[in-house]
Formats: C-alpha cells, structure tokens, sequence
C-alpha cells in the first residue's frame, strides 16, 4: 500500500478531538497528524489531504452542515463511541477489504467491526482506561478493591465517573457480564455485590464520584485526588501537569478476578458522499496507517496506545504504559458499534437509579433488581 | 496560502461528486423552465396595478423577470432538499442571488433619493465588487474552516508576522474606503445642509471634505487594526517622505490645491469659467463639474468635452468667471465681420435685431452693436 499512486487527488480528512483537549493537546494531535499525513505524502506526493480537527461535540453539528451540501469529508478519524450515531444517519460507509489487508488488523477487532462482509471502519489504535496515580502522594496503585478502600480509609483520595458507561470494568470485577452470551443473562448477585461496593466506596469520604469528567480530570491536575479512573486521552494534559509525578497502573481486581475493561478504538471512517476517486484514496490513506511500519512508529511515538496490527512486537519492558494497556485489552470487552451504541444510550436511563445507591437515598437491594431489568434489556 | 490552494482544489474535486451535480443540475433546470416561462409570459411588457399611484412600482418592473428566477430556484432547492435531504450548495447559490436581488431593490430605492452618479459609482465600486467579494467567501465557507483560512499566518517581516485575513483588511479596507466612502458622505452632508441650510456649494465641499476625513481616518485605523509597527511605520514614512516630497511634489500640491478651493469657495461646482485650454488661444467658457481630489472636472460647451484641469493652475493663473458672487449676468460679445458693400447701420441694426430673439439675452439693458474698425 505504500507504493506510489497513479493519478493525485484531494481528499478531506476530520480528525475529531476531545471538547476536554487543552490547547496544548490539540497542539499535539494536529503534530500528529501532520507527521502521520507528511509520511503518507511521501510515498504519495500526488494527494493532497485537508485536513481539520473538530471537537467532539460539534461533530455532529459539521458533518449535519457538510452532508446537506453534498460536501461531507471523505475520511473521519473518529472514536469507536461515535461510529453507530454516524452510521445511522448515513454520513459514512463500509468498506470491502481483501484477505490481504485485513491481515493488519486484529481478527476480533476486525470481527467487531465487521458487518454483511463489510468493515464499518479501519481502527487505526486500541487503548483502554486506566488508573491515573500520583506516585508523589502514593507509593503504588491499588491492585484490588479491598486494597483501594483501605488507602482510602487511609485518606487517599480517589475519584470515579459516576456514568454506568464508565465503571462497567468495575461490575465486570464482580462477575457482572454485560453483553451475556446465548441463553445467559445479567448476574443479578453480581449487580447487587456491585452497587454494595458503590455504597461502601461513597461512605468513605475519600472516595468521590463525579459525573463530569472534566472536573475529574482537573481535580486530579490540581492534586484534590490521587487516583483517578483516567481516560487515553487525558494522558498528554497529565503528563504535562504531572511530569515523573504521573504513575499510570492496571484498573484494580475485584472479588471475580481482573476487570474487563472496555477495549476503545480510535477508527478510520469512511464518508459516503465521495466520489469514486476519493473512496480510493481515503482507503489508501486509512489502510497505510495500519501498515506494521506507521503502526509501530505510532505507538511507540505515542507510547499510551495500542497498534492494530497484530504482526507487530512492542517493547514492553522499555514501555511499561504499554504493557499494562496490553494487558487490559488481552481481557478486555470489544464491542461491536451497536453494542457501544447500546451501552452508552443506557447511561441516561440508568444514571438516576446509580445516582440513588450512590448518594444513599435508595439502598442497593431496592435498586438492583430494576437496574437488572434495564440491563436485561438494554444489553442483550 | 496553501491551505487557500487546497480548499480551492478541494472544492474543485468537489465537484465530480454525483451529490454536488446532481444540485447543479437541478439549478440549471430551473434556469432552464424559467427561460421558459419568462418568453412566455413576458412580465417585464406587462403594465403593473398601481404604477400610477406608486410611480416606485415601475422602477421595480424591470426587476420582475429576475424575482421569477429566484422563485424558479428557491422551489427547486425545496424540491431537491425534499426527494434527497442535500440541497446546501443549491440553497446557497439560490440565498446568494437573492441576495443580489436584494442590492437591486436597493440600489432603484437609493436613485429615488440621492443623485444617480453617487448611486452608480456606490453601485459599480463598492456594492458589486462587495457581492463578489461576500459571494467568493461564502463559497470558500461550504468547504473549509474560513476562520482558519483567514487566520493563517502569510508574511513576515521582523518579528512582526502578517496574517490572511491583515492583507485582505489591508486590501478591501483601503478600496472601501476610497470607493464607498462618498455615499456616506454625501448623506451626512445631506443632512448638514438640512440642518444648517448650507448652499448648494457648501454642501458640495462638505460632502468631499467628509470624504477626505473618512479616507484619513479609516486607513490609520486600519493600520492600526493590522497592527503595524508605528516606529517600523514612522522610519519607513520618514526615508520616504523626501522622495515623495520629489517625486509626487505635483500629486500632494493637486490635492491641497483641492482642499483650498474647497474651503475658499473660489472655484465651485457649477461656476463658468473662462479657461484657455489651448497656449496662445483664447479663452473658452467652461462649467466647473466636480472638484477632484487632484484635478478639476470642466464641461466645455463648443465641442461638449470634459476637460480635467489640475488643481494648482487655479493658483497659478487667474480666471475670468462668468458666475461670481454678485450675480450671474455677464456681457457676452461676438466679433462680426461684414463686407464693404453691407452698410455699418444695416449690419448693426440686422446684429442687435438677431441678439433681441435669443431668449436668455437681456431686453434691458438691451444688446448692442459697435463698430469698431473700418479699413482696408
């Protein structure tokens, strides 16, 4: 794929960034993609790629104005959390890859993707959350959650996403299946272990939950915390804030073992309003990306995220951030686009039954049989 | 500008989209029907209800056959939003030429009010070039970042860099301000001389002395407003100064020769001047037109030119006029030659009879003939 190109072209590529993403992040992501587009040209100097960044949050709004003008871009580098909303509307398009091509992408990523023989998108990294730590205010991260609410008892200060979206790796840590297979249902002992644990962690007053994530973040920058549930993207902002300071470490086992953690996917996506042309050379452009050479650059560069391409071998001992991610996406939960899709259309409706065993005005007996029934469901 | 580059390119490539066709051939179907149906019915012929009592009405008739088309193209857009839901750049280039419509409606209602050449110079210099303008931006719009377009750096001198959007300030501000700014002008001394019952004179030399101040003011904002370096400024104004003060010596004194006039009053638009305009010949009446920025605009009857007179020689030379401030009435003489076989009294008699007849020529004192030589 890296072989020159016949005729040139020009395509337009939107690369969606975090409403969270300081200046100085957005900085670094358009670097990236500066780097990653310079090396695409040079193998390729006929095409010509625009390119944007757009917050996430006005996404939506972009495409909506592009799209109704039959001028929707023709590439989208997008996380996995949005593809189902965009395939809804129409705005983008699979695309048919050959044995060849699929063969740089992880079989079970390549499956989550795939629909009617289809990929719905190239996944370009995977990453996972992760516990954020600062290693000045505590020698090590906690491996359990027995460990965790000890150090809190101990006045460490920890903070969580109150969203069910994102603690499914802590219900996951209590034996809780969230897209049970064939006959098998939610574990209704599981959800209930798991809103005991929400409790007692909010009994502690070391323990907070908070619903936005930015004041987690911020509070963590500012040192309110030492342990948050830290997301792939937070990292550049943290390590800039934090320095040596910033210890990154496995999310913490519960009573059933180690946590699944959802597998996140930062995707290439293809628009559906390009002509023939662009298909190409957005395809072109997605699938040099997944190449062993760009993806072991990448992450490496990047040294928080996982490439896509199996045949690759990672320095492990030399990144340990890596490892540890590894690690989590060994056991992790890949979710099809509809499973994410599903999963965070159920926050809204189950955030005020979490909100209630969490602020203690319901007990978590009285709330998990419907929580059960919302997840049965919900996430079938 | 490679980012400009490349939003145009991409445009362009745009454009082989079905999606995008398909829009432009919708448009040019209801060009296509409206071609159509304007032959047919012929609106602009037709005579309109009420023109009689809103004379405004028929200024507007000829407009009717291009307020078809933009219904020929808002229904189409409809159409095509309705059957695809992408109707955007369709929807777009129908708002843009209403739009335009809309500069017409106003530029008819503008001549009901202020005089037609300040209207079509407003027309042909700002509003048009500004509809181009708009129209190119608001393209650029649908397929990029504008912002970030125009934000992009372009040149550097120094420390100081220069982005898009301080070259095109730079550029449009200082064309609007020579070109668009004798409306305004012209309106506020309108009201001026409403207020204080200026003369028509007055009126005419506040509108340009307004005009001036505009100019003035607006380029060291604008400059301020790019954020040139005043010192950088000052040096560069200082080294060229005595090789403006050679080179364009004739330009700077045109123009203060201007400004006096003006506040003087010496030389007004509508005056009658005798000038010669040929070395050795005779002077010739001509109409003061407009006082210029550098040259004085004359209409010479004989032979119905426009003469463009550099202000200084007002200073230069002195004039004869035939429109003081006393009064208008002048004696006007015509030199006559006979043959000696015509009497003095009969050529006399037949010149002051013939002088009688013609209409602006006084009954009292009446015209009278002279001989003034009588030889071989």
């Amino acid at each position: 794929m890296s072989s020159s190109v016949a005729a040139g072209g020009t395509i337009s590529l939107l690369v969606e960034t975090s409403r969270l993403n300081t200046e100085r992040e957005r900085e670094r992501i358009e670097d990236n993609v500066e780097r990653s587009l310079r090396v695409f040209q040079r193998y390729n100097p006929d095409v010509k790629v625009k390119w944007q960044l757009v917050p996430s949050d006005r996404m939506v709004q972009e495409l909506d104005y592009r799209h109704r003008r039959g001028l929707g871009p023709d590439l989208l580098l997008i996380t996995d959390t949005d593809l189902a909303a965009l395939g809804k509307r129409g705005w983008i398009r699979p695309v048919s890859l050959d044995a060849t091509e699929r063969q740089d992408i992880r079989p079970d990523l390549v499956e989550a993707l795939e629909s009617d023989g289809q990929m719905l998108a190239v996944p370009e990294l995977v990453f996972t959350r992760m516990a954020c730590f600062d290693r000045q205010r505590m020698a090590a991260a906690p491996t359990s959650l027995d460990q965790l609410i000890d150090q809190a008892k101990a006045g460490k200060r920890f903070g969580f996403q109150s969203r069910f979206s994102e603690l499914t790796w802590l219900y996951t840590s209590f034996g809780g299946e969230l897209f049970p297979q064939g006959v098998a249902s939610t574990n209704p002992s599981a959800l209930l272990d798991f809103l005991r644990w929400l409790r007692l962690a909010n009994l502690q007053p070391s323990i907070v939950f908070e619903i936005s994530p930015q004041n987690l973040l911020h509070g963590f920058l500012a040192g309110r915390y030492q342990w948050v549930l830290c997301a792939n993207r937070w990292l550049p902002s943290l390590q800039d804030g934090m320095s040596e300071r910033l210890g990154l470490a496995a999310l913490p086992q519960g009573p059933a073992g180690d946590p699944r953690a959802v597998v996140h996917m930062r995707l290439w996506a293809f628009g559906s309003q390009s002509n023939p042309r662009q298909q190409e050379l957005a395809l072109r452009l997605a699938l040099f990306n997944i190449n062993v050479v760009q993806q072991r650059t990448m992450a490496i560069d990047q040294a928080t995220v996982l490439p896509v391409n199996p045949a690759i071998g990672l320095p492990f001992k030399a990144y340990p951030v890596l490892a540890v991610q590894y690690q989590q996406y060994k056991r992790g939960l890949v979710l099809t686009n509809q499973q994410f899709s599903d999963l965070y259309a159920l926050d809204e409706q189950v955030q005020p039954l979490m909100d209630a065993v969490i602020s203690g005005s319901k007990t978590p007996e009285a709330i998990a049989p419907r929580l059960h029934q919302v997840l049965r469901e919900r996430l079938r | 500008m490679n980012s400009f580059v490349l939003s145009v390119d991409h445009l362009i490539s745009n454009f082989t989209r079905p999606v995008v066709v398909w829009q432009v051939v919708v448009l040019l179907l209801a060009l296509w029907a409206w071609f159509w149906v304007s032959r047919r019915l012929g609106l602009e012929g037709r005579s309109w209800p009420l023109t009689r009592r809103y004379p405004l009405l028929s200024q507007l008739r000829p407009l009717t056959n291009e307020l078809l088309l933009f219904g020929f193209l808002i229904l189409a857009s409809r159409l095509l939003d309705w059957q695809t839901g992408v109707a955007g750049l369709a929807f777009f280039m129908t708002r843009f030429y209403g739009l335009c419509l809309l500069s017409r409606v106003f530029v008819v209602l503008m001549r009901q009010a202020l005089p037609l050449p300040i209207v079509t110079q407003f027309d042909v210099r700002v509003l048009r070039p500004a509809l181009v303008l708009f129209g190119v931006a608001a393209l650029m719009a649908q397929v990029t970042d504008l912002n970030a377009l125009i934000n992009a750096p372009m040149l550097r001198f120094g420390s100081d860099s220069f982005l898009v959007s301080d070259l095109l300030l730079l550029l449009i501000g200082a064309y609007v301000l020579v070109a668009g700014t004798a409306l305004p002008a012209w309106g506020l001394a309108w009201l001026a001389r409403k207020l204080l019952g200026f003369s028509e004179q007055a009126y005419r030399a506040t509108a340009l002395l307004l005009r001036y101040l505009f100019v003035g003011i607006g380029l060291v904002l604008i400059l301020a407003m790019v954020g040139v370096n005043t010192t950088v400024l000052a040096a560069i104004s200082g080294g060229l100064s005595v090789g403006l003060g050679f080179g364009l010596k004739e330009v700077f004194s045109n123009f203060l020769s201007g400004l006096w006039l003006l506040l003087e009053g010496a030389v007004r638009p509508g005056d009658v001047l005798l000038l010669e305009s040929t070395p050795g010949q005779d002077p010739e009446p001509c109409e003061v037109i407009e006082l210029g920025m550098r040259a004085t605009t004359l209409w010479r009857d004989r032979d119905n030119v426009e003469l463009l007179v550099p202000n200084q020689m007002f200073f230069t030379q002195s004039m004869v006029t035939y429109s003081g401030r006393l009064d208008r009435l002048r004696r006007g003489q015509v030199l006559i030659t006979a043959h000696y076989r015509h009497a003095p009294d009969q050529v006399i008699a037949l010149l002051e009879e013939t002088a009688a007849t013609i209409s602006r020529v006084l009954q009292d004192p009446a015209p009278k003939g002279l001989l003034l030589r009588y030889d071989a």
